[in-house]
């Protein structure tokens, strides 16, 4: 079951640039492909995104739900949800279908971290040791606060480059992967990439100039 | 592009790629662009954590596997002895790395006894211990698999940082505490709590491995055989006792301490000479290694490597709250590790009964200082000098509502330092990681004992308890009212000091005879340190 492209993900850092490009369809396409009734399509675009959600998910479950087998769980659900309701998927730029899958993923760990926090205490192993608000790691690591700036920060930017950055930091794909997804080349996209997390950084201070538009 | 715009997009890309980032960069920019750098910095922290994040996942290696066993691509021999071997390999059906851990060929162990470790693992589910995810049987190979972690175990990171942060030990002592305590809520103990069977991976989680000396609860684990790591093992242990929830706590004790100091409360080399350390009450003492550590944090590692197993935290919960207590409060001394001794000689001469209540998680501590004219104090170890005119507070931590009562004697008598009838000066005194005796006085100035006599040495005796000490409270009424109408000295001398001695009504042996009336069923509710103070010469 394992392809090339698996291995194409995992290479992603830290450097990428003299990374093959996909030869794989773009996803726009697969969608396309895959509205029309291709089973061969719906595959490809689980290979295509189920390690990178999983990977996603690995650092924003809480940990009491971090359980290897609901993780996956929850992953599944979320790619299947959406490959299941496509017609609710409003294609906008390259690389949006990422950004739809990762909306559809938070819903659902948000879910699993309102109903860990109500879970009744005779669920639990034992009630003194109940933990349903343990952060996830990014949030150990950075805090959540921080983690929520950041979010705003990203919702207020243009969505092509919301998608960049999701694409590069959160999915850790390579340039020549995001390359392939939004159609351009690599070198392109790593000006873009930069571009868009200058003006991320701007709006993590609410106080700076909001740098080069 | 403005050089500014060039500058902050280089920072970015370096941080996109991971490449190490010249900050000094951002010294170009005027004072408008320069505020963009700080999201910049920002932006830097949030990348490495989704970093992180990232690289706790693992994809299978490269290349064909070694040989195939169960669902498992096998791919490298990690290690390998005469009891296990670990593989690194990748579950086809759950597409997930993880660790195989093999009988070898030719082993003595039983197929059942070797999966028997299997099934207790499989019993426990919590992101703190390891997952098993497996086990099999085929082709005459029996073996186990669990989830693949990737980190350094403690072992190795202490190995590196000889000394850990307090609030690192901290975080790791409440998290292994929650591990066991989901651990022994499944009926079973761990029996091998040591730093290599611990993991820190890369995405936070301190996660307890190893379960080949775990067994049931209530069940002897062998007859006389001692199981475990001998630096670990409790006395009780040592002694051939069969592992408790006690003993992994003691374990847990064992742990913090040689990652807190780099050292293990034993230096002795042998089993042997591991009992004669216990007997004589020769280990090492925290506080006087790690003398930097929050007093209430020392205190906590006390009790979990209390000789008593009844005097331990009873379970994951007490852990968790001597741990919570122990995260504020004033740095330890080093005397502090002779006060704790004092108090071990003076329960030992209480003859505690072979059984008793549990003990409630409950770790005050205390320490004495002398105050300096420059506003510094200095503490004072057991046996340290003192001279007249020296002015001494005794500062203790206690997180529930206390009665202190605080003894002095230079050989002429005792007197009682606290408590006194004066307002601000009497119990109870409600719990605080950091209280100051004798305390303020009417216009809130802080007040100190000031020794006003010449004697050999000057002896302090303090006993903390969460209620009333009825035989205490008895005798200090009974030498009140042997005093009263003569003038209580407690506002002598420079107006910001309560003087040492009351009048003395009492002799030293009335002393004694009220602290052997503290009841030894109540030891749970209360401690005591002696301190011996020579005069200088």
């Amino acid at each position: 079951m394992r392809g090339s492209r698996i291995g194409a993900f995992v290479s992603a850092h830290p450097q990428s640039r003299s990374d093959p490009v996909r030869a794989d369809p773009p996803t726009e396409a697969l969608i396309l492909r895959l509205q029309a009734g291709d089973a061969h399509a719906r595959d490809a675009l689980v290979r295509r995104f189920l390690p990178l959600l999983r990977q996603w998910a690995h650092g924003r479950l809480p940990r009491a739900a971090r359980d290897l087998h609901e993780t996956d769980d929850l992953v599944q659900l979320a790619l299947m949800r959406a490959l299941n309701h496509l017609d609710r998927f409003v294609p906008g730029t390259p690389g949006s279908f990422l950004a739809y899958l990762r909306q559809i993923l938070m819903n659902l760990v948000r879910d699993e971290i309102r109903r860990l926090q109500a879970r009744p205490a005779s669920e639990t192993i034992d009630p003194e040791l109940a933990d349903g608000a343990t952060p996830s790691p990014i949030a150990q690591l950075i805090g959540d606060q921080r983690l929520q700036a950041y979010e705003r920060a990203l919702s207020a930017l243009p969505r092509r480059q919301q998608e960049l950055i999701l694409m590069r930091l959160e999915f850790g794909m390579s340039y020549p992967e995001i390359a392939a997804e939004v159609g351009a080349n690599a070198d392109a996209v790593r000006i873009m990439v930069s571009r868009a997390l200058v003006r991320l950084a701007a709006r993590l201070r609410p106080h700076s100039d909001a740098a080069e538009a | 592009m403005s050089r500014a715009s060039s500058t902050l997009e280089e920072i970015a890309a370096r941080i996109a790629d991971d490449e190490v980032v010249d900050w000094r960069l951002l010294n170009r920019l005027d004072g408008r662009r320069s505020a963009a750098g700080d999201g910049l910095r920002e932006l830097a922290d949030l990348a490495q954590a989704f970093r992180g994040a990232q690289q706790s996942v693992v994809r299978p290696p490269e290349g064909e596997p070694i040989f195939r066993f169960g669902p498992l691509d096998v791919y490298e021999r990690l290690a390998g002895g005469a009891q296990a071997e670990t593989y690194r390999a990748h579950d086809r059906m759950l597409d997930l790395p993880v660790a195989l851990k093999l009988r070898p060929e030719g082993s003595d162990v039983l197929a059942h006894r070797f999966l028997d470790e299997a099934r207790r693992m499989a019993r426990v589910r919590d992101s703190n211990v390891v997952q098993v995810l497996g086990a099999a049987r085929e082709g005459g190979r029996v073996g186990l698999w669990t989830e693949w972690l990737q980190g350094e175990t403690l072992a190795q990171e202490s190995a590196a940082r000889e000394q850990l942060a307090h609030e690192d030990l901290l975080s790791i002592g409440r998290e292994l505490a929650r591990a066991l305590g989901v651990v022994h809520a499944r009926g079973l103990v761990h029996g091998d709590l040591k730093a290599s069977n611990v993991m820190r991976c890369r995405d936070g989680r301190i996660v307890l491995m190893d379960f080949g000396c775990a067994h049931d609860l209530g069940t002897q684990a062998g007859g006389g055989v001692l199981h475990g790591t001998p630096a670990y093992l409790a006395p009780e242990g040592l002694a051939g006792a069969a592992p408790t929830p006690a003993s992994d706590h003691y374990a847990l004790g064992v742990l913090l301490f040689r990652l807190a100091s780099g050292r293990f409360p034993s230096q002795a080399r042998d089993l042997e000479g591991l009992r004669e350390e216990h007997r004589q009450g020769t280990l090492l003492r925290l506080g006087a290694l790690r003398p930097d550590l929050p007093l209430a944090f020392v205190a906590a590692i006390d009790r979990l490597l209390d000789p008593d197993p009844r005097r331990r935290p009873a379970n994951a919960a007490g852990v968790t709250e001597l741990l919570g207590t122990a995260g504020r409060g004033p740095a330890a001394w080093p005397w502090f590790a002779a006060a704790a001794a004092s108090l071990l000689v003076a329960l030992a001469m209480l003859a505690l009964p072979a059984s008793g209540p549990v003990v409630p998680p409950w770790s005050p501590g205390i320490a004495l200082h002398r105050l300096g004219g420059d506003g510094n104090s200095e503490q004072l170890v057991d046996g340290a000098a003192v001279a007249l005119g020296d002015r001494l507070v005794l500062k203790l931590a206690s997180d529930r509502r206390t009665w202190a009562y605080v003894f002095n004697d230079d050989g002429s008598g005792p007197a009682v330092l606290f408590p006194l009838e004066a307002d601000g000066q009497r119990n109870p005194l409600e719990g605080a990681p950091e209280r100051t005796l004798p305390g303020l006085d009417a216009r809130g100035r802080p007040l100190a004992w000031q020794i006003s006599a010449n004697a050999a040495s000057e002896e302090f005796v303090i006993v903390l308890a969460d209620a009333p000490v009825v035989a205490l409270e008895q005798a200090i009424s009974s030498w009140r009212r042997a005093t009263e109408g003569q003038v209580p000295g407690e506002t002598r001398g420079a107006a910001r000091l309560v003087p040492a001695p009351s009048p003395r009504t009492a002799d030293s042996a009335a002393l004694r005879e009220a602290l052997s009336r503290l009841d030894p069923d109540a030891n749970a509710h209360w401690r005591i340190w002696r301190l011996r103070l020579p005069h200088a010469r």
